[in-house]
């Protein structure tokens, strides 16, 4: 839970310092590098943690096609959901009006 | 960029295999130290759009819609995909928790669980791919407003250029906040599945 709040913080703090120019100006031009820089370390750390886990190497194949079916039902259900969300609110302001 | 990506998770993986499993527990701190800072970083390249709060006027509603819409519906069909797979309830709604974001849900995994954090890697990155396919057809078939939900967190980013160029600039506007409160969600609503206090 704690890593949650700590998240959260951090990302709100990150964009207060920056919306109100409090970050240093080589940083601020520099922050897509800065970034990626981060980011591939984590990939890479990931990509150790996997290949340290006889367990998820033996089981790529079907991780692979449970993943398909994730992918499927998340977007499938994003898109009936963001129907169904925005014609109930298109019905709703219509009862309004009327 | 998603080669380059996935490729700095092979190439972890190949290291990996020769890695003794005595070190699995400093990736764990590697883990939390890298994502702090990442976190941080994301926040400022958030705020440096000076524009955010005309973006959120122009949106109206549907500023809080689209993003609700896309949340339930990725959460309820990771949830109904993993009841087909047999998967734990909080397991399967931490990878639909993911909202496309790959790089960041499986990296808040890892601690968690090696193999989940695969499989939140792959069914985002698959996402992905799909949306890209999917967006143009969602946009002719059945609306510019829907056309945003496949992508989920990318949709202000990666998958933005593809909504812009097949709906209008309203549709493109709302495509970038949406992806910007989605952004925000991810680091709060994978962690509330997995890690309990």
């Amino acid at each position: 839970m704690s890593s949650i709040l700590l998240y959260l913080i951090l990302l709100l703090a990150g964009g207060f310092l920056s919306y109100k120019g409090l970050v240093p100006k080589k940083l601020y031009h520099r922050l897509d590098v800065v970034q990626m820089i981060c980011l591939f370390a984590l990939l890479f750390t990931m990509g150790l943690r996997i290949g340290m886990d006889d367990a998820v190497i033996g089981a790529f194949a079907e991780i692979g096609m449970h993943a398909t079916l994730y992918a499927v039902f998340t977007v499938a259900g994003s898109i009936i959901f963001v129907y169904m969300f925005r014609k109930g609110w298109m019905r709703m302001r219509g009862g309004k009006k009327a | 960029m998603t080669l380059k990506i996935i490729l700095a998770v092979i190439i972890g993986t190949v290291v990996g295999l020769f890695v003794p499993e005595s070190y699995y527990g400093v990736t764990d701190h590697m883990l939390s130290i890298g994502l702090s800072l990442l976190l941080f970083f994301v926040g400022m390249d958030i705020g440096k759009n000076k524009n955010v709060l005309k973006d959120i006027k122009k949106s109206g509603a549907m500023f809080f819609i689209v993003p609700l819409g896309v949340v339930a519906g990725s959460l309820i069909g990771a949830i109904l995909a993993g009841f087909l797979l047999s998967d734990p309830v909080n397991e399967s709604g931490a990878i639909g928790a993911g909202l496309g974001w790959y790089t960041l849900s499986s990296i808040i995994i890892a601690p968690y669980s090696s193999e989940l954090s695969v499989l939140a890697f792959l069914t985002n990155v698959i996402r992905e791919i799909i949306a890209i396919a999917a967006i143009p057809l969602v946009a002719k078939y059945i609306g510019f407003v829907e056309a945003i939900a496949p992508s989920g967190a990318t949709a202000m980013d990666t998958t933005l250029p593809i909504v812009s160029k097949n709906t209008n600039a309203e549709t493109a506007i709302l495509s970038f906040s949406t992806g910007l409160i989605l952004t925000m969600i991810v680091p709060v609503l994978v962690p509330l599945f997995l890690f309990r206090p």
